[in-house]
């Protein structure tokens, strides 16, 4: 799998391919035009006219290269500047050899000039570079006219001449291109791979967790589904009265646990607390105090199942309260209860803290984030507050 | 007793309203709602208390800081009617537990301070918020000192709050029985200023 997009790899593709051809081209210019330039010194005519050149190249050559790495070269003004430059230095090369023909040893403008305009038209269609080749040919050619050279084997020679400088340059060209096709397929092969790969993995998760709750599910409801459907429970006794209501505000709150909601805490407290207001208890549910930070349901399920707890065995009332800061979360619920049947297990994400105040139940969560440690100068009230506000972390969070 | 009785602000104090110890406001009055009403009714000079179904604490932070004296929770504080009636009157401070989840917003609040609101707001009477909390040495806390604590938190937000007779006379009591000191008070007021301070 690729963590790389197409548009790199193309990228990177086509930036080594572009590089090659620089290094071709100022290799050619260095190790086979310059020997020739050195070596018919005394033949050209006029006799600078070889070197004037090859300097004259080299210089495009560097500039050509600068603005072809930097990614120029886009619209055809490059092209458009640096074609009638390399063909006036083809010209008078040409015309300063000795036999004034373009297959002349010393004509080295002639087989360089197409490396130059590779460079040049890198970024620009094919056939660009295609005519200036031919431009090439037909300045070679002209130049051969003029001398009266066009015989047939030396139009022969001529012509085998002109494939050879040509062909290279229109290989590397289209070479270049192809691999570049090539790397971009492969990359949008292998994208299309991690596509899948990733869907594959999403499916799974998302099947995990619907595992999980039919889970819960189970868990919360099957036996006394099958205790019902078996008439094995009986109905008039409170402590079976109460698992029931515990069961189904448990599935009330799973149903309403994914639901996309500003306040899902909120959201789930109300659920808790259907099923208790229809058998007439008049829950006291207060807006929260402060806003809530946003918690995982794990912590929620933690902090509403004290609730669940309380509200299963209240008879005629209760109040539930959160008050929340950016690190704690406290959701209390007072009713007309019962000591709670079950008192809610210790998951380990909130402290629970149960009291009782006459005939009410008082049971409090308190989910503390993790925070900086208390001061030194921490109180030892029952569920420590440092002096300043700031609440310590609970043993069962650290 | 009772001075005046209507179904409008207007009509009350048209009735005689004007002259009665305290104002008892119910928020939702056929459909209108008069939360504006009363800071207009406190500036006057009125002692405020706001009796509404609208307990979340957003409205009645608004109200309390507003200038009302006090809010009673419609559903659940009916029993307090009287007691807030007589604070009000007496210009002392009176927490229903529908104001102390509102009280728990005030900037400077002590670490005990804000338990004791914390427990009020869940519906605990004071006895068993003492039971709760205890000192640094381990004892428990009577009953007045949780009342102390809450007072004080009352007091605070008075301070800080909107400048009008009752809020002025409440926090007259609170220096009185030495809740909250005079040199104190202008602190809270640039806490309400700035509040991010």
């Amino acid at each position: 799998m690729t963590d790389l997009s197409i548009a790199t790899v193309e990228h990177r593709y086509g930036v080594g391919a572009l590089r090659a051809a620089i290094v071709v081209m100022l290799g050619w210019h260095v190790a086979s035009a310059l020997p020739a330039v050195v070596e018919g010194w005394s033949h050209y005519r006029p006799t600078a006219s070889g070197i004037t050149v090859w300097v004259a190249f080299a210089v495009v050559g560097v500039i050509v290269a600068r603005i072809a790495s930097r990614g120029g070269g886009q619209t055809a003004t490059l092209g458009l500047v640096v074609a009638p430059l390399l063909l006036v230095g083809v010209a008078i090369v040409v015309a300063s050899t000795p036999t004034r023909s373009p297959v002349d040893p010393y004509s080295w403008a002639f087989a360089s000039s197409g490396w130059f305009a590779l460079v040049a038209l890198w970024r620009r269609p094919l056939w660009e570079l295609l005519a200036f080749l031919a431009a090439n040919a037909m300045t070679g050619l002209a130049v051969l006219a003029a001398a009266g050279g066009l015989d047939r084997v030396s139009i022969a020679r001529f012509v085998v001449q002109s494939y050879g400088v040509s062909v290279l340059e229109v290989s590397v060209l289209a070479g270049g291109r192809a691999l570049t096709r090539l790397a971009r397929r492969t990359a949008e092969a292998q994208e299309a791979q991690t596509r899948i790969a990733n869907r594959q993995l999403a499916a799974r998760a998302v099947h995990e967790a619907r595992r999980r709750r039919v889970e819960t599910v189970r868990q919360t409801a099957a036996e006394l589904l099958a205790g019902l459907a078996a008439d094995r429970l009986d109905l008039t006794d409170v402590a079976t009265q109460q698992r029931l209501r515990v069961a189904v505000s448990r599935l009330r709150r799973l149903i309403v646990e994914t639901d996309d909601v500003t306040d899902p805490l909120q959201h789930e407290l109300r659920a808790c607390s259907d099923a208790a207001e229809q058998r007439g208890v008049e829950v006291d549910l207060q807006a929260p105090v402060g806003s809530v930070p946003s918690l995982p349901v794990t912590v929620r399920r933690a902090l509403t199942e004290p609730v669940i707890q309380v509200l299963a065995g209240a008879r005629t009332r209760a109040r539930i309260t959160v008050v929340a800061r950016a690190n704690d979360v406290v959701v209390a619920v007072l009713a007309d209860a019962p000591d709670a049947m079950d008192r809610a297990a210790d998951t380990g994400e909130a402290e629970v803290t149960y009291d009782r105040q006459g005939d009410l139940l008082w049971a409090q969560t308190r989910w503390t984030a993790a925070s900086p440690l208390p001061s030194s100068r921490t109180w030892t009230s029952s569920w420590k507050e440092s002096a300043d506000g700031s609440p310590t972390i609970p043993a069962t969070a650290r | 007793m009772i001075v005046a009785e209507g179904s409008s602000v207007d009509a009350v104090m048209d009735a005689g309203g004007r002259d009665a110890d305290v104002i008892v406001l119910d928020l939702d009055l056929h459909g209108e709602f008069v939360t504006d009403r009363v800071s207009e009714l406190a500036d006057a000079g009125h002692r405020v208390i706001v009796y509404s179904v609208h307990s979340e604490p957003l409205v009645v932070q608004r109200v309390l800081a507003a200038g009302a004296c006090a809010f009673l929770d419609k559903r659940a504080e009916r029993e307090l009617f009287v007691d807030v009636i007589v604070n009000a009157r007496r210009d002392a401070p009176f927490v229903t537990p529908s104001m102390a989840g509102a009280l728990l917003e005030v900037p400077r609040l002590s670490a005990r301070e804000r338990e004791a609101l914390l427990h009020l707001f869940q519906g605990m009477d004071y006895a068993s918020i003492a039971r709760r909390m205890t000192t640094p040495d381990g004892e428990q806390l009577s009953v007045h000192t949780v009342r102390q604590y809450v007072d004080r938190a009352r007091a605070k937000l008075a301070a800080a709050g909107r400048p009008c007779r009752s809020a002025f006379a409440l926090v007259a009591t609170c220096i009185e029985q030495g809740l909250i000191r005079a040199d104190e008070i202008k602190d809270y007021r640039s806490d309400a200023a700035d509040p991010s301070a």
